[in-house]
C-alpha cells in the first residue's frame, strides 16, 4: 500500500509542473509580427502605412465627374464599372448597389487616424516629445483631408444660410466599431475639419520625413481649401501665408525636359520641392489612356509660350490629346498637396479683396516658373473681377486633374457670375449639370444607407 | 494438399498453448495466476475476458495482453473470450508454472479488429460508449496508393469526401459540418498526437489502422480542435517473441490519358473562327491597344488578308489548317500521357523478450499525366521498444520523409492567351517534324514580330519549348521522432511520458534558361528605348521561400484500472498535455545572371528605379522577396477519463478536458476552454430476461458531450501588424489587423448519438446504427459592418468583424450492416455503408445585405436560419421568348426584356432554394468474395438528393472584349429560330443581349441538375500463396490487382457531366494497379 501512494506522487508531478507554468507558457504571441499598439513607433507606423494612408484618396467621383476630359462616342457604355458608366453622364442612380470606394477608403483612413490617436494615451519624455507631436498632428490631418474629401462628394456646397440644417457626414472620431455612424450638420462637419487642421498646423513640422507624410505647408493648404469652401477669404489668406512661409518654393518648369513623355521624376514627390503631400487616386478604366481625351476648350486656353502644355500632354497618334504630367512621373494622376497651391489661393483672395497688383504678384510669381523665360511677359489686370477671372482659369491650367477642379466647380456656383453648367454629349446623347444642382451631391453609397440608417441624399 | 495444411493449422492450435516459465520473474506466492494473451499474429489482446469457471472469478487482460487472476485452491479451468476470437479453455491446476502464454485463434470473417485507438488510450470495441469507426490494416490494403486518406473513400461510415478522389483532411468532412466559417478539416493524429504535417508525408504502407472518432464521448478527448471529427492514425508496430517478418510490397499503377474532350466548355475550331471572324468584322472587337493586348491567331490572319500582306491563296491555305487542328489533340500527343505510379515498401519487425522492433522503407514514383510532372518520396523508419524490467516499457520511434517533386508539365490551361484570346481551339504545337511552334500569349503577334525584328530577342511563346527550358522542382523532407516511457505497476496504476518532435522543411526553386521565354520575355519589357538592356540575357534562379515548421508535444499520463468485487470495473486516465509549434518563414530569392554550371550570378540591382518598359509604361525590377515571419502555436490541455463497467453489461464513461491557447489578445483567464462527455451503453443481449434468440446480441450506447473548434483569426485587442520598412519611404509602417473585438467566444460543438449495435445468430448479420445530432453554437463569422466604421470590404482589417453569429445544427444517420452470404471453401460477404446528413442554420446575427451574385457562390453565399449551409439558390425559370430566344423575365406580373432592371429589382427572397450542393444521402456496397487464397472485392459508391449548377452558353459572352470570353458545347443547342424554344432552354447566341447570358439565365433553374449518382469506385483482386507448400523460402506471396475510377453506373443528369467533376477539364482518369507482396 505504502507503494502505490509512492506512485500517485510521482505520476502527478508532470501534471502539478505543466499546471504551474501554464499561464506564462500561453502568453506568447501568436504571429511575431502582430502587436497591440503601445509606443509611439507603433502609432507613427500605422500613418507610415501608404498604401492605406496615401493610395486611392478619395477623390474618384470628383475626377469623373467635373469638366476636364471627355469620352468618345462608343466608349462609355462598355465600361463594367456602374459608378464610372453612371457617374461620367451624373445619372440619378450611380451605384447600381456596388460598394463606393472613395467613401470606403476615405473611413479606412479615417479608421488609421482614429487609431493613430491613441498616442494620446502616453505620456512622452522630452526627447520623445516631437515625435509624439507629430503622430497627433499627422492623425489629426489625415482625418481632416479625409472628411474633407468626403464633404466635396456627399454633402451640398457650403452656404452660411443652411449649413446647420444641412447634413454633413458620419463624423468618426475614435476606432470603435460598435459606435453608430449618424450625419451631423454640415457646418458641425466643417468645424471639426478646422479644429483637427488648426491643431495639426502647431504640431507638424516645417518639414516632413518625407513626402508621404504631412507638414505645416501641407495643412495649411488643406485649411486654404476648406476656408475657400466657407468662403471665408480672409482665412485663407492667413493659413496660406504661413504655408508660403514654409513651403512655396516652386518647379521652374524652364529647367524640366518638358518634352519627355514623363517629364517629372517618378519618386513619389521626394525630389519634387513643389510637393508637400503626396497622394494618388485609384486608377479609373474611364481616365485611362485607352479612353481620356483632355477637355478641348482648355487646351487652348495655353498659350504657346507657356510651358505646360508640353509638360502637361502629348498628341496620340490618334489625335486624342492624353495627360502626362502628372506629378507621380508615370502613367496615372496626382492628387497630393502642392505649393503652387498656395500661390494661387492667395492670388485668389487678395483679387477677391480688392488687392489686384498683389494679386497679380502672386500669380506671376507662379506663371514665371511656368511660361519660356525668354517669352514671358508678366499678366496684368484692370480690375478685381478682371484679376480673379483671369486667376480662377491659371488654377484650372494649373491643377489639371488633381480632383480639385469638382469642389471648385461646386463652390464657383454659388457666385451667379461664375457658375456654369457643364454638359456632356456622348453616343447622340446631351447631358447637363446645371449650378447647384442636386446631382453636384453624389449619392450616400448605398450599402451604407442599409446598414447604419444614413438619410440618402436627395438627386 | 490444402486439407492437410488446415489440418495442420488446427494442430498448431491445440499446441498453441505453450506453458513457459520465467526464471527471473521472482513468483511471490502461488496465489496469484498470471499470464499473458497474445492473437496468432503475436499481436498483444487487450480486452480479452479471463473467467475461472468453478471460482467464478473474472478479470480482463491489459494493454499488453497480461492478466492477473486470484489462483484457484482446486483444479479449475480458466476461459478465455474474446469478441474476434474463438473461445479458449485451458484446465488450470495450483502450482503449475507461470505465467501462461496463451494463444488465441481468430474467428473467421471477422472484420472489426478488436480495439479503437483514440489516440489516449486503446479500448476493446466492446467496452467503447462513443461511436467509432475503425478500419483495419486488411480493408487499408485493399486499396492501392500513396495516400493513407484516400483509402477512406467508401469504407469508413460517417466520413464524406466532399472532393471526389480527396487525399487531404479538407476533401474530408466527418458527420457533416459543424462549422461555418472556422476551419472544416477534422484533427488528424498520427501515433498519439496531432499531426499539421502533409498528410502526403506518411506511407500508408506503414499503417497499421485507422480510427475515426465520430462522437463526442469518442472525441471530446481531443477536446477544442475535436469539433469536426477526429481521424486517428496508427503506424505498424513491432512485437515481443516474435521471430523476424521481412514484408516486401511492390506495385505499378498505370492511369489513363485524361479525357480533354469531357469538358463542355470547349467549342470546335471552326465555330470559334467563326464567331471570331463575326467579331472581327462587326467592329468594336479587337481594337489596337497601347499594351498590345493580344488578338486570336485567326483574327491576324485576317487581319493580314485585309492588309494585302497575305494573298487568298495564302490565306486559304493557313486558314484550312486552323480548321483541321484540335487543341486537345495537340494536348494530348504532346503535354499529356499516361500516369505511372510505383510503389516499393520493404519492412522488418519482430522481437524477443525484452525488446521489439519495426523498420520499414519505403519509396514511391510518380510520373503525372502531365508530361513533365512528377514527384518521388522516400520514407525510413524504425521503431523500438524495450523493456528492461518488467515494470517498465521504452519506446523510441523515428520516421524519416524525403519527397521531391518536378512541375515543368504545361496543361491545356497553359496554353490560354491573354487579352481577348482565351484558349485558341485552333492552336498548333509543333509543326509537321514536331518542332515546336509559336501560340500567341502576352502580346500582339506583330508586335512581338516586330520588336524581334528590330534587334530585341525573340519574344515568341513556344509551349514545347517551355517545357525543356525551365525548370520548377521541390523538395520537401520531414523528421518525426518520439519516445514513450511507461512503468506499469502491479497495483492497477501505470504512468505513460511521451513526448514528439516533428520537424518539416521544403523549398521550391524555378531555374529558367537564358532561351526560355520568362528570360527574353524579362529582357525585352526591360531593353529601353535606346537599346539598353536592364536585365541580362542569362539563366534566372528563383528560389521559394522556405517555410520550415517545428513542433514539440509532451505528454503525461497516469493510467489506473480495477476489477473489484467481480462484476465491477474502472478504467481512468488523467493527464495533461503541451505542445507547440513554430512556423518560420525566410525569404525566398531571385538570382539574375545564374549560370546552371558554375552556379554563380549577381542580384545587385538598383530596385528602386523606374524603369520604361515596352510596350508600354514603366516598372521596376522586382525586388528580392524579404518575406520573414515566425508563427507560434501553443496549445495547454489537462484531460481526464474513465469508464465503469458493472456485470459487462453496463459501461458509464466520462470525460473532461481543459484546453487553453496562446489565442492572441484574449485575456488569459478567457484563453481556456472547459469540455465534457457521458456516455452509457447497456448490452442488453446479456440481461437474464433477454430471450430474442434471432439477435443474439444487442448493444444501446447514448452520449453526449461537447467539443470545440478553433479560430486562431479572431482578436480581442485592436492589433496592428508590423510589415517591415517600406520599400518607397524605408520607414517602418504597419497595417490595422484587427479594431478589436472584446466579447468573443470559442465555438462550442455539443453533440447528442445514440447508437445500437447488434448480430444476428451466427454473425449472419451483423452491425451498427447511429443517429448523432450536432448543436455547434457561437459559431465566429464575418459581421457585414458599415463601411463608415472602417472596416471595409478587401481592407485589412477585416478581422474585426469577426463574431460570435451564428449556431448550426447538424444530424444524420450512419449505418453499417454487414452480412456474411456465403461461408465456406468458397466465401462472400458484403458491407453496406448509408449516411444521412443535414446541416441547418439555427441561428444568425447579422444584418448582412449582399449583392444577389453573392448568393449564386458558395463561398459568399450567406448564411440563412433554416437552411442548409450547403444550400444552392437559382432564380425562376420562364422558358425562351418565342421571338427572340431570349429568356422570359418578369418585373412585376409583366414580361420584360429590360434584363438589368429585372436583376436590380430581384431581391434575395424571391430566390428558389434548388437544393444542396453536398450529398444528404451516400454510401457504399462493398461485396468481398474469397475461393482458395483468390479474393476478389468491388466497391460501389452512391450519393443522392444534391445538386449542381451547370455551365453553359450564356448568349453574347462569345462577344466579350476581354478575356472573359466563354465558349461552351450548348452553343450547338442554342436557340436559332421560333419553335426552338420548345426543345431547348440555351438562349440564342451571336449578337445577343449579353445582359440576357448573366442576369436571366446563368443561374436559373435551367442549369440547376441533379447530383445523384452509382458510381463502381474500385475492384481489387488478389491471389495469395502460401508458399511455403512450393519449398521456396517465402511465408506467402499475394498478387494483386486494383482498379479505381471504373467510372459512373448510372447518374440522374443527362448532360454527359459527371456531377463529382463538373467544372473540371477531365474526370479522374481509370488507374490501374498490379503488386506483388512478398513475407519471409
Amino acid at each position: 500500500m505504502k507503494k502505490s501512494i509512492n506512485w500517485s506522487i510521482v505520476a502527478l508531478l508532470p501534471l502539478v509542473c505543466l499546471l504551474s507554468c501554464g499561464k506564462t507558457f500561453l502568453n506568447i504571441k501568436q504571429d511575431a509580427k502582430q502587436v497591440v499598439p503601445a509606443t509611439i513607433a507603433d502609432y507613427q507606423a500605422i500613418l507610415d502605412y501608404q498604401l492605406v494612408m496615401n493610395e486611392a484618396s478619395s477623390v474618384g467621383l470628383a475626377l469623373i465627374g467635373s469638366d476636364e476630359y471627355y469620352l468618345l462616342d462608343g466608349r462609355l457604355s462598355t465600361l463594367s464599372q456602374p459608378f464610372q458608366r453612371n457617374g461620367y453622364v451624373w445619372a440619378k442612380e450611380v451605384y447600381e448597389g456596388a460598394e463606393v470606394q472613395d467613401w470606403n477608403q476615405a473611413y479606412q483612413r479615417i479608421l488609421y487616424a482614429n487609431m493613430a490617436l491613441g498616442v494620446r494615451d502616453i505620456t512622452p519624455e522630452p526627447s520623445e516629445r516631437q515625435a509624439w507631436d507629430n503622430v497627433i498632428g499627422s492623425a489629426l490631418f489625415f482625418r481632416a483631408l479625409n472628411f474633407y474629401h468626403l464633404v466635396q462628394l456627399f454633402c451640398k456646397p457650403y452656404d452660411p444660410v443652411s449649413a446647420n440644417a444641412d447634413l454633413g457626414i458620419p463624423l468618426r472620431l475614435d476606432y470603435d466599431v460598435s459606435t453608430p455612424s449618424t450625419r451631423g450638420s454640415l457646418e458641425a462637419t466643417y468645424r471639426q475639419i478646422v479644429s483637427d487642421l488648426e491643431t495639426a498646423i502647431n504640431l507638424l513640422p516645417h518639414t516632413a520625413a518625407n513626402k508621404h507624410r504631412p507638414s505645416k505647408a501641407a495643412a495649411c493648404v488643406l485649411l486654404g481649401r476648406v476656408f475657400l469652401q466657407r468662403g471665408s477669404y480672409e482665412n485663407v489668406e492667413h493659413y496660406v501665408s504661413i504655408g508660403l512661409e514654409s513651403g512655396g518654393e516652386l518647379v521652374d518648369f524652364n529647367e524640366v525636359d518638358t518634352a519627355a513623355r514623363y517629364p517629372f521624376p517618378a519618386d513619389y514627390g521626394q525630389n519634387n520641392p513643389e510637393v508637400l503631400f503626396y497622394s494618388r487616386p485609384t486608377s479609373l478604366t474611364l481616365l485611362a489612356t485607352g479612353r481620356f481625351n483632355a477637355d478641348s476648350v482648355l487646351l487652348k486656353s495655353y498659350s504657346p509660350e507657356d510651358l505646360r502644355r508640353s509638360a502637361y500632354f502629348y498628341d496620340n497618334d490618334d489625335g486624342r490629346v492624353l495627360f502626362k504630367g502628372s506629378y507621380l512621373g508615370s502613367a496615372g494622376y496626382f492628387s497630393g498637396l502642392t505649393s503652387s497651391e498656395l500661390w494661387l489661393m492667395r492670388a485668389e483672395c487678395r483679387a477677391r479683396s480688392g488687392d489686384v497688383p498683389a494679386a497679380m504678384e502672386d500669380l506671376n510669381e507662379l506663371l514665371a516658373h511656368r511660361y519660356d523665360r525668354n517669352q514671358f511677359v508678366p499678366l496684368t489686370a484692370s480690375n478685381a473681377e478682371e484679376a480673379l477671372d483671369i486667376i480662377l482659369l491659371e488654377r484650372r491650367k494649373e491643377l489639371f486633374m488633381r480632383g480639385t477642379r469638382w469642389e471648385d466647380l461646386r463652390r464657383l456656383n454659388k457666385e451667379p457670375r461664375l457658375a456654369r453648367t457643364v454638359v456632356r454629349v456622348i453616343d447622340g446623347q446631351r447631358y447637363e449639370l446645371p449650378p447647384n444642382d442636386p446631382r453636384w451631391v453624389w449619392p450616400i453609397p448605398d450599402n451604407e444607407v442599409d446598414l447604419s440608417g444614413l438619410i440618402q441624399n436627395a438627386r | 494438399m490444402l486439407n492437410l495444411f488446415q489440418n495442420m493449422k488446427s494442430l498448431r492450435i491445440i499446441f498453441c498453448i505453450i506453458l513457459f516459465s520465467v526464471c527471473w520473474l521472482p513468483l511471490s506466492a502461488q496465489t496469484v495466476l498470471e499470464g499473458e494473451i497474445r492473437a496468432q499474429s503475436g499481436e498483444m489482446l487487450q480486452g480479452a475476458g479471463v473467467r475461472l469457471e468453478k471460482a467464478a472469478r473474472t478479470t480482463v487482460s491489459d494493454a499488453n495482453g497480461y492478466f492477473r487472476i486470484a489462483l484457484p485452491s482446486a483444479n479449475d479451468t480458466l476461459i478465455i473470450t474474446h469478441m474476434s476470437f474463438r473461445e479458449t479453455r485451458i484446465p488450470v491446476t495450483p502450482g503449475m508454472p507461470q505465467p501462461l502464454l496463451i494463444i488465441l485463434e481468430r474467428v473467421e470473417n471477422t472484420l472489426e479488429e478488436v480495439e479503437v485507438n483514440t489516440g489516449f488510450y486503446r479500448v476493446p470495441r466492446e467496452r467503447v460508449t462513443g461511436s467509432f469507426t475503425h478500419v483495419d490494416n486488411s480493408v487499408l490494403n485493399r486499396s492501392v496508393g500513396g495516400n493513407i486518406l484516400q483509402r477512406l473513400e467508401g469504407i469508413a461510415s460517417g466520413v464524406q469526401f466532399t472532393q471526389a478522389n480527396g487525399t487531404s483532411p479538407s476533401d474530408i468532412r466527418v458527420r457533416g459540418l459543424a462549422t461555418i466559417e472556422s476551419s472544416e478539416e477534422p484533427l488528424i493524429v498520427v501515433d498519439n498526437f496531432p499531426y499539421e504535417g502533409d498528410i502526403n508525408a506518411i506511407n500508408p504502407n506503414d499503417i497499421e489502422s485507422v480510427t475515426v472518432l465520430k462522437d463526442a464521448a469518442a472525441s471530446s478527448i481531443w477536446g477544442a480542435r475535436a469539433g469536426n471529427g477526429v481521424i486517428v492514425i496508427t503506424t505498424k508496430q513491432g512485437h515481443y517473441n516474435r521471430r523476424s517478418h521481412i514484408s516486401f510490397n511492390s506495385n505499378v499503377t498505370v492511369g489513363d490519358k485524361p479525357d480533354l474532350f469531357y469538358s463542355q466548355r470547349r467549342l470546335p475550331s471552326d465555330v470559334v473562327m467563326q464567331i471570331e471572324e463575326e467579331k472581327y468584322k462587326q467592329g468594336g472587337h479587337y481594337l489596337p491597344t497601347e499594351n498590345q493586348s493580344p488578338f486570336p491567331e485567326y483574327v491576324e490572319l485576317l487581319i493580314k488578308r485585309d492588309e494585302g500582306e497575305l494573298s487568298e491563296e495564302e490565306f486559304y491555305s493557313m486558314e484550312t489548317v486552323l480548321r483541321n487542328t484540335d487543341v486537345r489533340e495537340e494536348a494530348l500527343r504532346y503535354l499529356y500521357q499516361q500516369s505511372l505510379y510505383q510503389q516499393y515498401a520493404l519492412n522488418v519487425s519482430g522481437g524477443g523478450e525484452n525488446y521489439s522492433y519495426y523498420l520499414s522503407s519505403g519509396y514511391d514514383k510518380n510520373r503525372s499525366e502531365v508530361i513533365g510532372n512528377g514527384n518521388s518520396r522516400l520514407n525510413l523508419s524504425l521503431q523500438n521498444t524495450f523493456k528492461p524490467i518488467e515494470e517498465l516499457e521504452l519506446s523510441v520511434g523515428g520516421w524519416y520523409t524525403q519527397s521531391t517533386g518536378t512541375n515543368n508539365g504545361l496543361t491545356l490551361s497553359n496554353l490560354r492567351g491573354g487579352g481577348a484570346v482565351y484558349l485558341s481551339p485552333y492552336i498548333r504545337l509543333a509543326d509537321e517534324n514536331g518542332a515546336p511552334l509559336p501560340i500567341i500569349h502576352e502580346y500582339r503577334l506583330p508586335y512581338a514580330e516586330s520588336e524581334s525584328a528590330s534587334g530585341l530577342l525573340d519574344w515568341q511563346y513556344r509551349p514545347l519549348d517551355e517545357i525543356r527550358l525551365a525548370d520548377h522542382s521541390s523538395l520537401a523532407n520531414q523528421l518525426r521522432l518520439n519516445g514513450r516511457l511507461r512503468f506499469n505497476t502491479k497495483i492497477g496504476f501505470s504512468v505513460e511520458a511521451s513526448y514528439q518532435y516533428v520537424q518539416d522543411n521544403g523549398r521550391s526553386t524555378s531555374y529558367y534558361d537564358p532561351e526560355s521565354y520568362y528570360v527574353r520575355n524579362l529582357v525585352n519589357r526591360f531593353t529601353q528605348p535606346n537599346g539598353s538592356t536592364v536585365i541580362p540575357h542569362g539563366g534566372i534562379l528563383v528560389g521559394g521561400s522556405e517555410v520550415p515548421t517545428t513542433s514539440h508535444s509532451g505528454r503525461g499520463q497516469l493510467n489506473y484500472r480495477r476489477e473489484f468485487g467481480g462484476v465491477h470495473e474502472l478504467v481512468a486516465l488523467l493527464g495533461g498535455e503541451a505542445r507547440q509549434r513554430v512556423q518560420e518563414q525566410y525569404p525566398g530569392y531571385t538570382i539574375y545572371n545564374y549560370d546552371s554550371e558554375l552556379l554563380t550570378g549577381s542580384a545587385n540591382y538598383n530596385y528602386t528605379q523606374n524603369y520604361e518598359i515596352r510596350p508600354i509604361g514603366r516598372a521596376r525590377v522586382s525586388p528580392p522577396s524579404v518575406a520573414r515571419n515566425r508563427y507560434t502555436d501553443r496549445y495547454l490541455s489537462y484531460f481526464a477519463n474513465m469508464s465503469y463497467g458493472y456485470g459487462q453489461r453496463y459501461i458509464l464513461s466520462a470525460s473532461a478536458r481543459w484546453d487553453g491557447s496562446n489565442l492572441f489578445g484574449v485575456k488569459t483567464n478567457q484563453k481556456g476552454t472547459p469540455l465534457w462527455s457521458a456516455g452509457f451503453s447497456w448490452e442488453t443481449s446479456k440481461e437474464g430476461f433477454y430471450r430474442f434468440e434471432l439477435i443474439p446480441y444487442l448493444r444501446w450506447r447514448v452520449t453526449y458531450g461537447s467539443a470545440g473548434n478553433i479560430n486562431k483569426r479572431v482578436s480581442t485587442y485592436p492589433t496592428i501588424f508590423h510589415a517591415g520598412p517600406d520599400w518607397i519611404t524605408g520607414l517602418q509602417n504597419a497595417w490595422i489587423s484587427s479594431a478589436g473585438n472584446p466579447s468573443l467566444r470559442w465555438e462550442q460543438v455539443n453533440t447528442l448519438n445514440i447508437g445500437l449495435d447488434f448480430s444476428t445468430k451466427n454473425k449472419r448479420f451483423s452491425g451498427s446504427a447511429d443517429y448523432y445530432i450536432k448543436y455547434a453554437s457561437d459559431l465566429i463569422g464575418a459581421d457585414y459592418l458599415a463601411p463608415s466604421t472602417g472596416i471595409i470590404t478587401g481592407g485589412l482589417a477585416s478581422n474585426t468583424n469577426l463574431i460570435n453569429y451564428a449556431n448550426l445544427q447538424t444530424h444524420g444517420l450512419d449505418f453499417q450492416l454487414t452480412s456474411v452470404n456465403v461461408q465456406g471453401a468458397f466465401s462472400w460477404q458484403t458491407t453496406v455503408l448509408a449516411n444521412y446528413v443535414r446541416n441547418e442554420i439555427t441561428h444568425y446575427n447579422t444584418n448582412e445585405t449582399l449583392e444577389l451574385g453573392s448568393y449564386f457562390n458558395p463561398s459568399t453565399t450567406p448564411p440563412v436560419i433554416g437552411r442548409s449551409r450547403d444550400v444552392v439558390y437559382a432564380q425562376p425559370w420562364h422558358g425562351l421568348d418565342h421571338n427572340s430566344g431570349l429568356p422570359v423575365i418578369y418585373v412585376g406580373d409583366e414580361q420584360s426584356t429590360d434584363y438589368r432592371a429585372y436583376w436590380d429589382a430581384f431581391t434575395p427572397d424571391q430566390l428558389l432554394v434548388a437544393g444542396v450542393s453536398v450529398p444528404p444521402y451516400h454510401g457504399s456496397i462493398r461485396n468481398d468474395f474469397s475461393w482458395r487464397g483468390i479474393s476478389l472485392s468491388a466497391l460501389i459508391s452512391w450519393k443522392a438528393g444534391y445538386v449542381f449548377r451547370r455551365g453553359s452558353m450564356f448568349p453574347g459572352r462569345e462577344y466579350e472584349t476581354h478575356g472573359a470570353v466563354d465558349y461552351h458545347m450548348d452553343y450547338f443547342k442554342r436557340w436559332q429560330q421560333p419553335g426552338d424554344e420548345k426543345h431547348t432552354n440555351v438562349p440564342t447566341g451571336a449578337g445577343a443581349n449579353t445582359l440576357a447570358g448573366s442576369y436571366a439565365y446563368r443561374y436559373t433553374q435551367a442549369l440547376i441538375s441533379s447530383g445523384d449518382l452509382i458510381r463502381l469506385q474500385d475492384v481489387s483482386l488478389s491471389y495469395t500463396l502460401d508458399a511455403r507448400r512450393l519449398g521456396i523460402p517465402f511465408q506467402r506471396i499475394r498478387f494483386y490487382a486494383y482498379a479505381r475510377n471504373l467510372g459512373v453506373l448510372w447518374k440522374a443528369n443527362r448532360d454527359g457531366i459527371d456531377p463529382d467533376f463538373a467544372d473540371a477539364e477531365f474526370p479522374a482518369p481509370r488507374t490501374v494497379a498490379l503488386g506483388l507482396q512478398l513475407t519471409i
